[in-house]
């Protein structure tokens, strides 16, 4: 990939990125370094300017919050188990979609209108059906016979996480689906073609063409909902506030929960940043992986 | 066999497309149900109201047309302001070889990972200093500001996407950058601004904690605020609040039926690198 | 156009596989180009219109005051009476006008305090036990000259004359009270008659016996909150049981008691409750009053504005609707208060002070009681007008009869941030409890001890 050549000193480059510049860091990267200055001092919501410098207490306090595990073990599984099912959801709807029959158009939509719903909605439609009497998923369920009657999902210790992460993953998967889909339609055909010459069969030809083929929009993926499921905050607050007894409050939870309920900003501050910095870490470890690769060349 | 095959797949189809349709069904079903018919077990599968006893009655009882103006200023000009600035932006990394280049392209990328609920209190503070405190026009700004980053990642994917060469003949035409970007690349781009624009209104209308915590006068609300303050210590009333979600979603799904082939025309060709 | 040919040609051989399409030629990209401008414009002039419009101020003699409220969209009676109260209120002095701002309950004291951090808080506004944080942050105007002390001290109830003082630090008073609230039992005759019980219960084990021969496919026996990470409410029922045994959640010196007998006891009730089936899952006040009222749920230990929100979802419950004294050991009925307070940054105390004084005048707390609510001035309790409400509303009288007695939900002395936090730990142990399976006993043991370690 050539680039213009500009010789002498040039401020035009400068002037078309200087607008997009300007606004993220007014209202970015400042208040962000301002909320990690916040996060080394005791500063409480109502007297902000009685504020005094505390080090590294806050981050302590947290580090040793009884709840601490559970913040990590929540965060961990919310994102762990949301990005690789709504890998795994994406890759299987786009299969079904990459290959041609009638209606495929319509099928498409109808599979990535999830995406488009508000979390608020998306909330209320879930609890909503997931309400331990009166919702349908337990009515099926029961019938069933998989459940008890009256079963609570969002208060139960063991699948109030499941709960939020199948609300999350309907959302989420038509961005899969999007994605792989664009990078398996890449994928040149002969490849394909090839493949059934030497009489490969249809797993063979997915696991050995289709898979490696995706292999950077798989990284593409994987990162976006990753930090995507990292900063979630509303999905996860509406849907439980981080109950029951913290087993699914994530660090985004947490953060808001010291900040705003408790008012100890700094504190709240210094939760933010260790989501900021493992965001950092995922950022840089793409950038050296991917980024650099492409401005190189 | 093949025959066999195919009506498999149908009924795979089918089975997938129902379950991912389910929700919505839902949705549409509980908003046209009689309170009253809403407790009980099992649940009702067919609706016993009318479509305009429902939404009607929701749409004249409740301030949701002007959320729903809100929401449509806000998104909709804070959608076009980020994609011009994402456009100009984005054409100059792509093209352009200058320092601070690489520190640019890597904080696009960091600021896409801040957590909105770190952002919120010291953007406040920023907000009642400027007197942008409870005007949608700072919450235009700041919506602006959160979607130019994924913007410019977008649009550097899509031209970059456009060869060079073809920008030369114009280039040696003695035309500006800027007259090339407008009328080159740009002309060419055009599913690819169309899938950014999309994608970032998408965004703007289902954001809930910046629209919470800036937004005080309830006839300032976005959508989303609106819809959750119906929920609460004196408030039960799903119907409604299921009418309430219907009239949330209509219009950004709508808006997306139309839209969607060039989201996904627009993945195509910016996510797949060489 | 020869370069734009050249392009066409060049772009037709391409190696991208993607369709790229000519979409404008370049007379229609001109009008596009000038078309976005005009947009451009037009947006920045629209924007700043907009900015202009968030920021007006009152530029007449008139003197405004920002007085935001929940009750302000809470809609029937609480709107009504809040609105002709202002309205009177304007009315008496029409130099002052009352900025009125809506606010949902649940997000109120989010925004007062977003307001608050950034420098800009309203003038008056509403508090019930969160008072001492807001009087802790120096936030409030103590009211002691501003407001007619002589007539509040013989016309309230103990909530302002005793419960008030003791929430600052320098025993003045910080805020007016305008309502006060009590939690009693309170059933639907037509309910506990189809269930085939005569009485309501008078103790606990016959609160029990009630409560599952209330059960049925369609309905709960009693309810509580049940919604997990829901604190917040969770701490309102808590209370009511730990008071009506006889205890409290924290002493007069601010610490609190979580492993104190009566909180052991009321966590355990409540899980034999839910263990039982009796209580509905998932829910909060919103879904579990709207259960009551339309019959779903046998009885709830409430305040006085569950009938007006039951007449709204089933129009019966203005006839059937009754209340009962509580089934504990103790008569000792958790309560609380709301008051206007003044917040020290306003410009307008004298003109502030009135208004708050208005609201709690005779003829407005009597328009509170005809709601029907719950007053703060108790004086307004003539015989005539006891009687009167009674003969209307036979299940006022018990709480009328608790007038004069209400413990204060929350300690009074606890810090104000502590306080949330005290609650939120014992909060999570309670779902731990009751969703855990955590024994009662220990779970408070375990939570008295992480509480103790915000006392300073």
């Amino acid at each position: 990939m050539t680039k213009l050549r500009t010789g002498k000193i040039d401020i035009s480059p400068y002037l078309f990125i200087l607008p997009s510049l300007l606004i993220m860091v007014a209202f970015l990267i400042f208040p962000i370094a301002r909320a990690l200055q916040l996060s080394l001092t005791d500063t409480r919501l109502l007297e902000i300017s009685k504020a005094k410098f505390n080090g590294f207490d806050n981050y302590r306090a947290f580090f040793s919050d009884s709840s601490f595990g559970r913040v990590v073990l929540a965060t961990l599984s919310y994102v762990v188990a949301g990005v690789s099912l709504t890998y795994i959801l994406g890759l299987f709807t786009a299969s079904i979609v990459n290959k041609p029959f009638w209606g495929k158009g319509f099928v498409r939509t109808i599979l990535i209108l999830p995406w488009v719903v508000p979390s608020v909605v998306l909330v209320i439609i879930w609890k909503w059906m997931l309400s331990s009497r009166y919702g349908v998923i337990n009515f099926f369920l029961h019938e069933i016979g998989l459940i008890p009657i009256d079963f609570s999902w969002l208060s139960n210790p063991r699948f109030a996480m499941c709960a939020i992460i199948l609300a999350t993953i309907w959302k989420q998967y038509p961005l899969g689906l999007l994605i792989l889909l664009a990078g398996m339609q890449s994928i040149p055909k002969e490849l394909y073609e090839a493949a059934s010459v030497d009489g490969a069969t249809a797993f063979q030809k997915f696991f050995l063409i289709t898979i490696p083929g995706l292999r950077y929009v798989t990284t593409v993926l994987i990162l976006l909902l990753t930090i995507w499921h990292f900063g979630n905050f509303v999905i996860i607050w509406l849907m439980t506030r981080g109950g029951p007894s913290d087993i699914t409050a994530t660090f985004t939870i947490f953060t808001y929960l010291t900040t705003f309920k408790f008012h100890k900003l700094g504190m709240g501050a210094s939760i933010g940043t260790v989501i900021f910095i493992i965001s950092l870490l995922f950022t840089v470890i793409y950038y050296i992986l991917f980024v650099r690769k492409l401005v190189r060349v | 066999m093949k025959g066999i095959r195919k009506v498999l797949f149908f009924f795979l189809v089918v089975i997938v497309c129902a379950i991912a349709f389910f929700p919505f069904y839902w949705l549409i079903n509980t908003s046209l149900i009689e309170e009253k018919q809403l407790f009980q077990y099992p649940p009702r599968f067919f609706p016993s109201k009318g479509l305009l006893s429902s939404y009607i009655h929701y749409v004249l009882s409740t301030p949701i047309s002007a959320w729903l103006r809100n929401s449509l200023f806000v998104g909709g000009v804070a959608t076009v302001a980020s994609t011009i600035f994402a456009i100009l932006g984005a054409y100059s990394i792509s093209r352009f070889n200058f320092k601070g280049r690489t520190p640019f392209t890597f904080l696009i990328l960091l600021t896409q990972m801040l957590p909105a609920v770190l952002l919120v209190i010291p953007v406040y503070i920023i907000f009642l200093t400027l007197r942008l405190n409870n005007t949608l026009a700072g919450l235009t700004i700041m919506y602006t500001a959160m979607t130019v980053p994924i913007g410019l990642w977008f649009l550097k994917g899509f031209f970059d996407a456009i060869p060079i060469e073809l920008e030369e003949a114009a280039r040696i035409d003695g035309c500006s950058k800027l007259g090339i970007l407008l009328r080159v690349t740009l002309p060419l781009c055009v599913p690819g601004v169309i899938a950014t624009a999309t994608w970032s209104f998408i965004i703007t209308w289902d954001e809930f904690l910046f629209a919470y915590t800036f937004i005080n006068s309830e006839k300032l609300w976005t959508v989303s605020v609106g819809l959750s303050s119906f929920i609460g210590q004196y408030s039960a009333d799903w119907g409604q609040i299921m009418s309430g979600a219907v009239l949330t979603t209509l219009p950004i799904a709508i808006l997306f039926m139309f839209f969607q082939r060039y989201l996904v025309s627009g993945l195509t060709a910016g996510s797949v690198k060489g | 156009m020869e370069w734009r040919k050249e392009n066409e040609q060049t772009a037709s051989h391409g190696t991208r596989e993607v369709g790229i399409k000519h979409f404008f030629t370049v007379e229609e990209y001109e009008m596009k180009r000038q078309f976005t401008c005009i947009l451009c414009i037009a947006l920045m002039v629209f924007t700043v219109n907009l900015f202009a419009a968030g920021t007006t101020e009152k530029s007449t003699e008139k003197v405004t005051i920002r007085y935001p409220h929940w009750f302000f969209g809470h809609g029937g009676n609480f709107e009504q009476w809040i609105n002709g109260a202002v309205d009177g209120f304007e009315k008496k002095y029409p130099n002052v006008h009352v900025e009125r701002e809506q606010v949902p309950y649940d997000t109120y004291w989010d925004k007062l305090d977003t307001g608050l951090a950034s420098g800009n808080p309203p003038d008056v506004a509403a508090f019930w036990f969160n008072l001492r944080k807001y009087i802790e942050a120096g936030a409030l105007m103590p009211l002691n000259d501003l407001i007619d002390m002589n007539d509040v001290n013989k016309n309230f109830s103990p909530f302002q004359t005793k419960s008030i003082p003791e929430a600052a630090p320098d025993g003045k008073t910080y805020g007016l009270a305008f309502d006060t609230g009590f939690y009693l039992p309170m059933y639907r005759p037509s309910v506990f008659r189809s269930a085939g019980i005569a009485k309501y219960a008078t103790n606990l084990d016959e609160f029990f016996t009630q409560s599952q021969k209330l059960m049925t496919k369609d309905r709960y026996g009693y309810a509580f909150v049940t919604q997990a990470g829901n604190w917040g409410e969770q701490i309102i029922n808590l209370s009511t049981w730990t008071i009506a045994l006889g205890g409290h959640w924290g002493d007069t010196k601010g610490r609190p008691t979580l492993d104190s007998k009566e909180v052991i006891q009321a966590v355990t009730y409540l899980k034999k409750l839910f263990d039982m089936g009796a209580v509905p899952k998932d829910v909060a006040h919103g879904d579990f009053r709207k259960m009551f009222a339309t019959g779903h749920v046998g009885t709830l230990i409430d305040g006085v504005w569950v009938y007006g929100l039951a007449n709204g979802w089933d129009p019966e419950t203005k006839t059937d609707f009754a209340t009962a004294p509580l089934p504990f050991p103790t008569q000792r009925v958790a309560g609380f208060y709301e008051c206007n307070s003044i917040f020290k940054a306003c410009k307008h105390p004298k003109e502030a002070a009135a208004l708050i004084q208005f609201i709690s005048n005779d003829e407005q707390q009597q328009k509170i009681a005809e709601m029907p609510h719950f007053p703060a001035r108790t004086s307004i309790f003539t015989p005539a007008l006891k009687k009167a409400l009674i003969e209307r509303w036979p299940w006022y009288a018990e709480y009328i009869n608790h007038a004069g007695n209400g413990v204060p939900m929350s300690p009074l002395s606890m810090g104000g941030e502590q306080m949330v936090e005290t609650q939120k730990i014992w909060g999570k142990y309670f779902d731990k409890v009751l969703f855990e399976n955590m024994d009662p006993k220990e779970a408070m043991t375990v939570a008295q001890k992480e509480a103790m370690a915000l006392v300073k």
